[in-house]
């Protein structure tokens, strides 16, 4: 009996190799799992690639990223890794950010120069999120092989020194730091409005957010950031089935299967690495999309047509 | 079961130019199966056409789909530096599948006219650009890229003539990207250049199962579907969760 490695997927209006979906989960729920980063930025163009159209790869990718972000996020609950009290407050400066840039994208579409912000935005946010975290941890990480001596004490920086007048300072015990609740109030703002611009999960802004400017350590960076994602994405994917009708829960529940098997696998590699070498490996994935971005943005169409929204 | 129908149509639907302009004989045209079933399996499957055409002439033969309106954008340098989407533009008039295939022996002319280049001539145009035969030609590129218009999309061959006519049978390749509904076959017999036969036959496609059940979920109770598709997300994540909490445990 020959078992079926295809199925039709109505709303992709589609049928795709199952072993093909599945093992392109299981390579982004890895990638999930280790870096902390929901996957959107590369998932949906994978997906693209295998025929879907690319509104269905967005929001049924969204709807994975709920699967794959539970069974991540549990596993760095159970290790510890996520700052729960953090993560509600990344939260809900995200939700306020993300209904601002969704209003501000909606006036730049009335004057046409979204699909140019937009494009600007995804370049100049990868680039210098990827250039700076892997400089910054590759000069640690020659501090670290460096003799103690070569450390200078040196005070607080203006930043931290700002960071703490700050009014409304609290503890974050699981981080191990005390902050202003405007601060993760405000980048989980500046990030919701980034994603809402750039229309993705924002996991990939929001872990250098954590870790350059709220200081955490890396590893409860990644658990908090799924936690984040999860609670991001279970919103874009309802609004996108109430109003695009675009989520392709077949779809989704196959990656799904493909993802939370490498999210499992991806945090238990993760733990073996150390938070200078996560850095690195996300910053170098960071500026391989940034460049494939810029190199699509240069380089001629091969038509000079594309598809606006639906399907 | 193989089911066909049988349709003759006496109509005729070209431009009258002289070459093109003899009066065509109706040509009949079998379609088998006349309806496709996209279940939770369907993988493209292949379509036969079959008739019979005059004695000693070639086939064309074209599948279309329903023609509506596609809206896109035109891509375009912004700062003579960076392509990006620019002005809207629609094409009217297209048809959102159209598969062409010819006999061996089928003049070029005839492939042009009614394959792919020929649709050309049907497809309006609303854009600010003001080139609109380049904008046809790069929204035909864009759908041979997406493998919804195609040449040589089967093999057609013809039989032996007797009593003033000849049998031929068409092999289509249905895609796998399929939406459902109504689809026609047409059929061309030429001749030393000319058309000397028409006809054309109909079927349609529809999902059935699975499929039929989630595209109704998905499109009249959205937002129900959305909450259902997070939920069970949620809980598939526990699930393997659970799995590997369990393995894990067993390996220790």
């Amino acid at each position: 009996m020959i078992i079926p490695t295809t199925l039709y997927l109505p709303i992709a209006g589609n049928s795709l190799n199952i072993l093909a979906v599945l093992g392109l989960g299981g390579g982004v729920g890895l990638l999930s799992g280790i870096f902390g980063v929901g996957g959107g930025f590369l998932m949906t163009p994978l997906l693209m690639m295998l025929g879907v159209p690319a509104t269905v790869a967005a929001a049924s990718d969204s709807n994975q990223i709920v699967g794959a972000s539970t069974s991540g996020t549990l596993i760095h609950l159970r290790l510890g890794n996520v700052d729960v009290k953090m993560g509600l407050l990344l939260l809900v400066g995200g939700v306020i950010g993300g209904t601002l840039g969704v209003q501000l994208i909606k006036i730049l579409r009335a004057m046409g120069n979204a699909d140019f912000c937009i494009s600007i935005t995804y370049v100049l946010m990868l680039g210098s999120v990827g250039f700076y975290m892997l400089f910054e941890s590759l000069h640690s990480m020659r501090q670290a092989r460096k003799p103690s001596k070569s450390k200078t004490v040196s005070g607080p920086s203006t930043y931290a020194r700002c960071m703490a007048a700050l009014p409304w300072q609290m503890d974050f015990p699981r981080s191990g730091i005390r902050q202003s609740v405007l601060t993760p109030l405000f980048f989980g703002g500046l990030v919701g409005v980034l994603s809402a611009i750039m229309g993705v999960g924002g996991g990939f802004i929001m872990v250098p957010v954590m870790v350059y400017m709220l200081r955490m350590p890396m590893h409860v960076v990644v658990g908090t950031s799924l936690f984040q994602v999860l609670f991001t994405c279970i919103n874009v994917t309802i609004m996108q089935a109430a109003t695009n009708h675009t989520v392709d829960f077949v779809l989704a529940l196959v990656l799904l299967i493909g993802s939370a098997l490498g999210a499992q696998i991806g945090a238990r590699l993760g733990r073996r690495l150390k938070g200078d070498e996560l850095k690195v490996y996300l910053a170098g994935i960071v500026l391989i999309v940034m460049v494939k971005m810029l190199y699509s943005l240069l380089a001629r169409p091969s038509v000079l047509l594309a598809a606006i929204g639906g399907h | 079961m193989r089911r066909c129908c049988l349709c003759l149509v006496v109509t005729c639907w070209l431009a009258a130019t002289p070459v093109w302009a003899a009066d065509p004989a109706a040509v009949s045209v079998a379609v088998s199966p006349e309806s496709i079933r996209i279940n939770a399996l369907y993988n493209g499957m292949d379509l036969t056409v079959t008739g019979r055409v005059p004695a000693g002439s070639e086939v064309v033969l074209r599948l279309l789909g329903e023609d509506k309106t596609f809206s896109m954008r035109q891509k375009g340098k912004v700062f003579g530096l960076l392509w990006m989407n620019l002005d809207k533009v629609s094409f009217t008039g297209a048809p959102n599948v159209f598969l062409a295939a010819a006999s061996g022996g089928a003049p070029e002319a005839a492939r042009v006219k009614f394959g792919i280049p020929g649709l050309a001539d049907r497809i309006t145009v609303a854009a600010s650009d003001p080139d609109k035969g380049k904008l046809v030609g790069e929204f035909l590129k864009y759908q041979k890229m997406e493998k919804l218009y195609q040449e040589n999309a089967g093999t057609v061959s013809l039989g032996p003539d007797a009593d003033g006519s000849r049998p031929f049978e068409a092999v289509i390749h249905m895609p796998s990207r399929l939406s459902p509904g109504a689809y026609r076959v047409e059929v061309v017999a030429v001749n030393d250049g000319q058309v000397v036969g028409e006809g054309k036959c109909s079927l349609d496609a529809s999902f059935v199962g699975i499929p039929a059940f989630l595209y109704k979920a998905a499109f009249e109770h959205g937002t129900l579907y959305g909450v259902m598709a997070s939920v069970i997300a949620i809980l598939g994540g526990l699930v393997i969760s659970q799995i590997f909490n369990a393995a894990k445990g067993k390996a220790r």
